[in-house]
């Protein structure tokens, strides 16, 4: 029993990290109709400024941090008003084509600037876990392992709010569902698009920098996460950011599980299993609706 | 008469040019590496090729080797064990190379090891832990490093014969080496009636960067040790990791961790953790000084790391050789000077021994059984243990 709760924990931590790429992919997604493949490399790259501003230019770590969410945010507004606005028009997978490629250019760019050695980074939180004793066992909760979940938690809710009660919230909304009546009721669609890659952006530099203690900052360190974020959003139907909070943490959970019982090395098949499966008999995601089209 | 005179005559000089020993010049002697310089392993290959080029650079700029300077040539395979046999045939066939020094990595080296065997081309110390590459012995491949098999079995007597340990586990990579590693490990518990004490075998692939489930068990089987059979960066992620669950064990590293990297890396994880080594460092020695100062007269003010001094390593032990081989060398008179090293040190290649060849004596191409352990104290590798061998 304790094991299993152990397990439960483990996923729910692994879990958030989860949801968080996820919310950031779905963001983006919900406004631009753009799945971003190079999502995972623009937290990379923001986590590398993150390492630069920190273990080079010495200064504090949540000026580190900050400068890297910043900058997150800039990158992904200025891909979709540099880069993505232009070929709006042209066709969906020319956008897609474009993040593929921008994926690359940030991987070489980022072996290019910063060479191939792996650069430390240290954990925001530091000292020794947190043991709770029960008659048949221990559960250990690792001081990373709750902060992780606490801010995941935090940024969570606090999204959720910010899109259900503030106008630019409500914009980005009214655009995700419709661009033109959006447009019509004068909200500056532009705008909107480059604010969420923005916001999006930012929590894939937030996820990557609460990865670095563990994955050390490499060019390939988001591979992993970019795939499972993925998996959550399509647990969660792509579209509804409850559904794919939902869904990052059942995946952590399932992934655990995998991982325990089964073997470590087949959780990530097993992530791409469970996408498969669910694209093919519930293709609108656990807490989708399914959208009927007229043809 | 005079006719058949002149017949031999020529006949002896063909010949002669015929048998001069492939890359043997007058005024130099051309040899052969292949390293990693590009690719995922290009820092450790980039590394290696320095400590030679720096020994190499050093032996020519005080005359060379019996009045012949030495002409390296490395070949990049970027750890693909396809471009290594297609780039040492080429330093082989092509370039007439003398001999191969220092080669990297196990599957490049496994790959080139019978080819340069069966071309009587010498090839001495391979960057490989692999025993396979010396047992069963090859006439022309000398191994420097201590194999997997001899670590495993240090480390078992090391941890229970001297630290008095009773509940090892050791995490591998799900490699050959890993593999061989266990197998060292497990070998000398067994022989020496502990095989009880290894309470948990954890394979991880190598490419994993978190081992949460691995620390979890290991806190489960309430071990008292652990072996880590894998290298940078995986190794000081495992510190990292282990240090956040308060895992309360000693944690032991195969000879690739003792590296600053893993300190940079770990930080604070790091401190207490021990590790094998082989490489004579102790950085009070004279001798150790004289090799950093080698190094830092073609490498300005750089501090050699771990792989730097494998290649440094890998130039001694074949100059040695080649200044013991005579006047005028041949592969074959090569090959009779590395038998003869018997516990011949360099300034930092501990005591190697090898033996003439002979196909039933699995250690005549062994030239290292015996390693020692460092640590991490105040963020510092230092010398913990004295040598410890085991017995065959």
């Amino acid at each position: 029993m304790v094991t299993f709760l152990q397990q439960i924990i483990l996923g729910l931590r692994e879990g958030s990290l989860f949801s968080l790429v996820a919310l950031g992919l779905v963001l983006i997604y919900k406004t631009s109709g753009v799945v971003n493949f190079a999502y995972g490399n623009m937290g990379m790259f923001a986590a590398y400024i993150a390492y630069t501003v920190f273990a080079i230019a010495g200064l504090p770590l949540w000026l580190a941090v900050l400068t890297a969410i910043v900058f997150g945010f800039f990158l992904g507004a200025a891909t979709e008003r540099g880069l993505l606005r232009p070929i709006r028009h042209l066709s969906h997978s020319a956008m897609l084509i474009l993040t593929l490629g921008l994926l690359m250019i940030l991987e070489g760019l980022a072996l290019e600037i910063w060479k191939q050695d792996y650069k430390p980074f240290p954990s925001l939180i530091h000292g020794r876990p947190i043991f709770i004793k029960f008659p048949q066992g221990r559960i250990i909760l690792t001081r990373q392992d709750l902060l992780i979940f606490g801010i995941a938690a935090v940024i969570m809710l606090a999204l959720f709010l910010y899109f259900k009660f503030t106008r630019v919230g409500l914009s980005v909304r009214a655009t995700a569902q419709n661009e033109t009546a959006a447009r019509l009721m004068g909200i500056r669609v532009g705008t909107v698009f480059a604010f969420s890659w923005g916001v999006g952006t930012a929590l894939s530099a937030l996820a990557a920098i609460m990865a670095a203690p563990r994955t050390q900052i490499n060019p390939n360190m988001m591979l992993d996460l970019q795939i499972q974020g993925l998996t959550a959003a399509v647990l969660g139907g792509f579209e509804s950011l409850p559904g794919t909070v939902v869904g990052g943490l059942l995946l952590g959970i399932i992934e655990q599980f995998v991982a325990r019982y089964l073997s470590e090395e087949l959780k990530m098949a097993f992530a791409l299993l469970i996408i498969l499966i669910l694209l093919l008999i519930k293709p609108e995601g656990l807490l989708g609706r399914r959208s009927a089209e007229r043809v | 008469m005079k006719k058949l005179l002149l017949s031999v005559l020529f006949v002896t000089i063909v010949f002669s040019f015929v048998f001069a020993e492939n890359g043997v010049y007058p005024d130099k002697i051309v040899i052969g590496s292949f390293q990693a310089l590009s690719g995922p392993v290009a820092p450790i290959g980039i590394s290696m090729r320095k400590g030679m080029d720096a020994y190499f650079n050093w032996v020519n700029a005080n005359g060379g080797i019996n009045g012949r300077k030495i002409e390296f040539i490395v070949a990049d395979d970027a750890f693909n064990p396809s471009k290594t046999v297609v780039e040492v045939k080429r330093l082989v066939e092509q370039d007439k190379v003398f001999a191969i020094v220092g080669g990297l990595g196990t599957p490049g080296c496994l790959a080139v090891a019978d080819y340069l065997n069966n071309s009587s081309v010498p090839f001495v110390y391979q960057g490989s832990g692999s025993s396979t590459l010396a047992i069963p012995p090859k006439k022309y491949v000398f191994t420097v490093q201590p194999n997997y098999t001899t670590e495993g079995q240090i480390m078992a007597k090391y941890l229970v014969e001297v630290l008095g340990k009773k509940r090892i586990g050791i995490v591998y990579r799900a490699d050959d080496a890993g593999q061989e590693e266990l197998n060292g490990l497990k070998r000398w518990l067994v022989e020496h009636g502990y095989s009880s004490a290894l309470v948990a075998k954890l394979p991880v692939d190598v490419t994993r960067m978190t081992f949460d489930n691995e620390i979890l068990k290991l806190m489960e089987l309430n071990v008292d040790a652990v072996v880590l059979s894998m290298w940078i960066p995986q190794s000081p992620n495992f510190l990292k990791q282990a240090y956040e669950y308060g895992l309360d064990a000693l944690l032991l590293g195969n000879y690739v961790n003792p590296d600053p990297t893993v300190i940079a890396l770990a930080g604070d994880a790091a401190e207490g953790f021990q590790a094998m080594a082989w490489v004579m460092g102790d950085v009070a020695d004279e001798s150790f000084q004289k090799y950093i100062q080698i190094y830092q007269e073609t490498f300005n003010d750089e501090i050699p790391n771990a792989y730097a001094a494998a290649g440094f390593i890998a130039a001694e032990v074949f100059t040695e050789a080649l200044r013991r081989a005579g006047e005028e060398p041949t592969r074959e008179s090569l090959v009779k000077a590395l038998e003869e090293m018997n516990g011949w040190k360099g300034l930092i290649t501990p005591s190697i021994t090898y033996k003439p060849y002979d196909p039933n004596d699995k250690y005549c191409r062994v030239g290292i059984r015996q390693m020692y352990v460092m640590h991490v104290e105040n963020q510092v590798w230092t010398t913990l243990t004295d040598w410890i061998s085991v017995a065959e």
